[in-house]
């Protein structure tokens, strides 16, 4: 197969699609932008009130609603808007630097968000602080240990979940740069990683985990998985897998319910724990097989 | 995902005649060009679309500016490329690409089993080369022009193109090139 030929072709296929797809005008685009700005306060107002209840709920001993029970709990970091983080005190105040991001906000000043990290969370565990932004280039996570000593660089962090009893944490990854397909066990302590699913798994091509979690006693993970070669194509597929925590091994694989998938294609994947793991859980709810079907031919 | 105070904008004051009628050629004359680099980069048609249809916006957005610039096309395709190599935000493209997948008027990309083969394996390059690729193939563009819009050297351009084309040979068993 000759690349330089092969892209020949694929150039010429791809002008005759995109000639024919369907129009957008410059004045539907207009509208599109002044709905968008209306709906985005409106999704501000709401972030601000879940942002700010998750942080009272996970600094709260007493609170309900957190279902991890870490030695020595949660500390929830600030992330500043250029990717650093920083401790908090008492009155949730930023406080010491604990990751300096090296972000210059100057670098593209007609465009900030084109390069600038996306500050989505940052967790405190044991030794492990697990950042995770958003930035073009050069990464688009990090899992960083406060002391610096371990610095474990993985390339395209996504979605992650701590175990109940705060020493691991499970994370969905991607290697050599790649989107997340594996999911991976970080032992909070140590910072030591090792892969529980690997990519390439089974027959199905993993095309993104969305999410993972874990079961309340800590021996299950489950992941939230689009199978197929994009989240449109032909047979993909959310699934929920749930894996041996000790071992890896599959020990279901289910349709993901509409719901799960609705929340994980919200975008807020990874900053709620939306799967409700554990079979008890699962055989509640009615899961319904959520295809996500080919887009239909033009007429 | 978290909401960044940036990302509030306020209302934007109705443009001024003058004003539209650049922007509505300057959409015109680039809007295919944009889908088909957001195509050869994401692979899927619906979220190239929804890509190509964001990239405007923010040009739109930002049109009093971009428009002073040399080259306002430059502009529009690193947020484009940057937008295609994204996680976070080509993430919200497809979910926002899937909602429309409701709809009867969606586009739609159908090839060879060895060109989507192509296009997977261009997913796969480090995001560096897959921009460098997708410009110079997808976007008939120079490698001067390639430095100007990715912002670096054109040696680093070269670079970024070959060890783009050796890993292409590799994945698709092109033992000719990827030597």
């Amino acid at each position: 197969m000759n690349v330089e030929q092969l892209t020949r072709e694929l150039r010429v296929d791809i002008d005759d699609a995109v000639s024919n797809w369907p129009t957008t005008t410059p004045d539907r685009l207009r509208r599109r932008s002044r709905n968008r700005t209306t709906g985005r306060a409106v999704g501000a107002s709401l972030a601000l009130v879940v942002v700010v209840g998750s942080f009272v709920a996970l600094r709260s001993p007493h609170s309900g609603s957190v279902n991890v029970a870490a030695p020595g709990g949660y500390r929830v970091l600030h992330v500043s808007d250029n990717g650093s983080v920083f401790d908090v005190d008492a009155n949730g105040s930023p406080a010491q630097e604990i990751f300096h991001s090296n972000y210059d906000p100057a670098r593209d000043p007609s465009d900030p968000g084109t390069y600038k990290p996306y500050p989505r969370s940052a967790v405190a565990m044991g030794h492990t602080v697990v950042v995770e932004t958003c930035c073009t280039p050069p990464d688009d996570s990090a899992l960083q240990t406060l002391d610096g000593r371990n610095l474990a660089h993985v390339p395209y962090t996504g979605t992650w979940s701590p175990s109940p009893d705060g020493t691991k944490i499970a994370l969905a990854a991607g290697q050599q740069g790649g989107d997340p397909r594996q999911v991976d066990l970080v032992d909070v302590a140590t910072g030591q990683t090792r892969v529980l699913m690997p990519e390439g798994t089974g027959a199905q091509h993993v095309y993104w985990i969305y999410d993972v979690a874990w079961n309340s006693d800590g021996t299950r993970v489950t992941a939230l998985v689009v199978f197929g070669d994009s989240a449109d194509g032909p047979g993909a597929a959310m699934q929920r897998v749930e894996l041996d925590a000790s071992t890896g091994a599959v020990l279901a694989h289910t349709a993901a319910s509409a719901a799960e998938a609705q929340q994980a294609l919200s975008g807020n994947a990874g900053l709620v724990t939306s799967i409700v793991a554990g079979t008890n859980s699962a055989s509640s709810q009615p899961t319904v097989p959520v295809v996500l079907s080919p887009p239909p031919a033009r007429k | 995902m978290e909401t960044r105070a940036a990302d509030l904008e306020v209302e934007l004051p109705e443009p001024t005649p003058s004003r539209v009628g650049e922007f509505d050629e300057f959409f015109e004359a680039h809007a295919n060009r944009l889908r088909r680099l957001a195509l050869a980069m994401t692979g899927s048609a619906s979220v190239a679309d929804e890509l190509a249809q964001e990239t405007m916006m923010r040009v739109l957005r930002k049109w009093s500016y971009v428009r002073t610039l040399d080259r306002p096309d430059a502009w529009a395709t690193r947020v484009c490329v940057n937008l295609a190599t994204s996680r976070g935000r080509r993430l919200t493209s497809e979910a926002r690409a899937l909602v429309r997948l409701g709809g009867s008027r969606v586009p739609t990309f159908d090839a060879s089993a060895d060109r989507i083969t192509l296009l997977q394996a261009i997913r796969k390059l480090p995001k560096r080369e897959a921009q460098a690729i997708a410009l110079h193939y997808f976007d008939d563009q120079s490698i001067e022009s390639i430095a100007t819009t990715l912002e670096c050297p054109e040696s680093t351009v070269k670079t970024h193109l070959r060890r783009g084309r050796q890993r292409l040979a590799l994945m698709l068993g092109d033992s000719e090139d990827a030597a």
